[in-house]
């Protein structure tokens, strides 16, 4: 392979690796912390994915451009569609409203959809979320399919990525080196928040409720609330991570994006990261997006070389031996969780200012035996 | 053709409940959610073209040409017996691999799941294996021969197939699980499986039983759904089980996830309520697979209301609670 052929395959590797480990940042504070099956994670995936479509036909023209925007499926849409995009290449500024209002609109529909489709089966098992879940995605997908005024139905449409010119002008690089840049930059951004709020009293909560709900419950948790919570929080990120997807990663939306299928890709990867850890959540992202990758290529050698169809196929064996590998062998991933770094105490300190009742016999007894321990040294 | 759809959508509801009740038949058992029984079902449809390919001798079957020998005629029903085998020896080896090791270990059910999907995956690459190898990925539905038109009626072999099986079914369980003595300790091991150890009873080897049932039902009803609609869609013919999956999920939901009547009832009840909406949802001029919001919907209405399913409920007092209310209106008793 040419040195040109490897450089673009390992941007453009990194360039999924970044995709999927925002996704499995925000499954991870599902299945990880709040131990929420969300198999439905396409559904919210797609959100962000439909808010993007919308923006840039129908909301982004007449907000952005000041001409109007058409809706697709109708006659003609295609020519009045291509239009807009050469307006919008025109506008490098626009491209980026697009992709903002994209993700704020997405992540919020994904939000509401988080909450509603988790709300009947909050209270009840397990199994009960996940088939629930696993429904809601792939009824969101059939109407993205059927409802052709969101994405234009079956057509793949094209989306107007956001213009990376005038900064790789700038850094005197290619643009896809400053779009890796900018994909790794919003992971570093993801995994800050996440590791801000999974290591504060909420994300000990969550952990309470994922391990032992009676416990939790006992000591007044509202397990129903808390999950609710938690599914509210991944399925905003789900929605903003599904806009960056279909915006600056693949550039154009087709409803068949949203499979189930990448449900079950991302949470391999949070499983043969690490459950409940965000670099965790990050290696295994990049482990299995590379070995995605290299099969891609592969599977696509095998179909159209050597007419063996199931080379397509092969990630399916991919993801599902990394599955049942990792909860066979490892179930705690590669990278292990770690204990909440706020221990309770001390957040029970800045809240009220004194110290908590049964902190204080250990701590007079600590002293104590330091006291004892300095008095033998001068002794 | 009002009588026509009836009987057709009651085939439907019976290839599901031969599906559903087998999901339900290790699930009172075991109690994983498996979501690989949607593989299991394309194990059946996989499993009925080969076994046709073989009476053919291997000779002009790969592609389209599969279709004309895949006639479904009476001759064909004793192929579901060999069908039966296929998927529950493929069931049961997944169990016994997989489930029942990491059961032994304490997984918990969440991470039971999760590894019911690891298999899903596998499985499917596997039968996409052999779907390529054959070149059967999109293939036509396959017709199904007329027995008899009674009063305009058409009788297919297919709809006679699924109805006729899940009869054979329905005696078969009952008698399998009163009868016989791994049967019964099946039903103690539902109960309480702490307790049907301590008494002596094998708990992997009912368990392994279970799961060959259940997989052999998946399969039975994936060829005889496959007879009857067709591949899933635009979608290659190995997505048939994924397809569906979810209206069996809703049928053993609504059954009361793990009781065997339950969801053949509810079954019955799912295949009417799919093919009437899919039925106006077409006379509306709209795209029939939005029909999926039926399971998707009476799922969300059992978890709400009535988490127990239809095996939950107390029959007899909502028996009495009907009469009286019939009653009271004037109806009924005066």
């Amino acid at each position: 392979m040419p040195v040109g052929g490897v450089v673009s395959f390992i941007l453009a590797y990194l360039s999924v690796a970044a995709v999927y480990s925002l996704l499995s940042i925000s499954m991870n504070i599902e299945y990880g912390w709040a131990g929420i099956p969300n198999f439905g994670k396409a559904a919210f995936i797609a959100a962000g994915g439909a808010a993007a479509a919308i923006v840039a036909a129908q909301l982004g023209p007449p907000l952005l451009l000041g001409v109007k925007g058409v809706v697709p499926g109708g006659l003609g849409f295609f020519a009045k569609y291509n239009a807009l995009l050469n307006a919008y290449a025109a506008h490098p500024a626009a491209t980026w409203g697009v992709l903002v209002l994209s993700c704020i609109i997405g992540g919020v529909i994904a939000m509401i959809l988080g909450v509603l489709f988790t709300f009947p089966a909050v209270r009840l098992r397990e199994d009960y979320l996940a088939i629930a879940l696993l429904m809601a995605a792939q009824l969101v997908w059939i109407v993205l399919r059927v409802d052709k005024q969101i994405m234009g139905g079956t057509f793949s449409m094209v989306l107007p990525s956001p213009d990376f010119t005038p900064v790789a002008r700038l850094l005197h690089v290619p643009d896809t080196v400053v779009k890796v840049l900018f994909l790794w930059g919003l992971v570093a951004v993801f995994l800050y928040y996440s590791e801000k709020l999974m290591n504060s009293p909420f994300g000990r909560k969550l952990r309470a409720v994922r391990d032992d709900e009676i416990a939790a419950e006992a000591l007044g948790k509202n397990v129903p609330v808390s999950r609710l919570q938690a599914m509210m929080i991944g399925s905003f990120l789900a929605g903003v991570a599904g806009a960056i997807y279909v915006l600056v990663h693949l550039a154009s939306v087709n409803p068949d994006y949203f499979l189930p299928d990448i449900t079950f890709m991302i949470l391999a990867m949070v499983l043969v990261g690490g459950v409940g850890n965000n670099w965790g959540a990050i290696a295994g992202a990049m482990l299995l997006a590379l070995m995605d990758r290299v099969g891609y290529i592969i599977g696509s050698r095998l179909a159209t070389e050597y007419g063996m169809l199931w080379g397509g196929y092969l990630y399916y064996i991919v993801y599902g031996l990394a599955i049942i590998i990792a909860i066979a062998f490892r179930p705690q991933g590669l990278v292990p969780e770690k204990p909440v770094k706020t221990p309770a105490w001390r957040v029970y300190i800045e809240e009220t200012g004194e110290t908590p009742r049964f902190l204080k016999p250990i701590w007079a007894r600590l002293r104590s035996l330091r006291a004892r321990r300095k008095g033998k040294k001068e002794g | 053709m009002a009588l026509q759809f009836w009987l057709y959508s009651f085939a439907w509801g019976a290839a599901l409940a031969l599906m559903a009740s087998g999901l339900a038949l290790y699930y009172s058992v075991s109690k994983v959610a498996n979501f690989a029984h949607g593989e299991y079902v394309s194990v059946g449809v996989i499993a009925y073209l080969i076994l046709v390919a073989l009476l053919h001798g291997f000779k002009n079957i790969t592609g389209f040409n599969i279709v004309e020998p895949a006639r479904f005629t009476v001759d064909k029903l004793p192929l579901l017996l060999p069908i039966f085998i296929i998927g529950g020896l493929v069931s049961a080896a997944t169990f016994a691999a997989v489930f029942w090791p990491l059961m032994k270990r304490g997984s918990s059910p969440l991470q039971l799941m999760v590894v019911s999907i690891g298999l899903m995956f596998v499985l499917r690459f596997i039968l996409y294996f052999i779907a390529s190898a054959f070149d059967w990925l999109t293939l036509p539905t396959p017709e199904s021969s007329v027995i008899a038109t009674i009063g305009g009626v058409q009788v297919t072999a297919g709809i006679l197939g699924s109805l006729l099986l899940a009869l054979i079914a329905t005696i078969f369980v009952a008698w399998f699980t009163r009868g016989t003595m791994i049967g019964v300790s099946m039903r103690a091991v539902a109960d309480n499986p702490g307790l049907a150890e301590a008494s002596g009873i094998n708990v992997f080897l009912v368990q392994l039983v279970a799961w060959f049932i259940g997989g052999g039902l998946a399969a039975v009803g994936g060829a005889l759904m496959f007879i009857l609609t067709g591949p899933p869609g635009e979608r290659p013919i190995v997505e048939l089980g994924w397809m569906d999956l979810l209206p069996i999920f809703a049928a053993t939901v609504l059954g009361g996830l793990g009781s065997f009547y339950g969801t053949l009832v509810a079954s019955f009840i799912l295949g009417l309520a799919f093919n009437e909406v899919s039925a106006i949802l077409l006379n509306y001029g709209l795209d029939p697979s939005l029909a999926l919001a039926v399971p998707f919907g009476v799922t969300l209405a059992v978890l709400l209301f009535m988490p127990e399913g239809l095996a939950g409920l107390n029959w007899g007092r909502l028996y009495r609670r009907l009469k009286e209310v019939f009653r009271g209106a004037g109806g009924w008793g005066s």
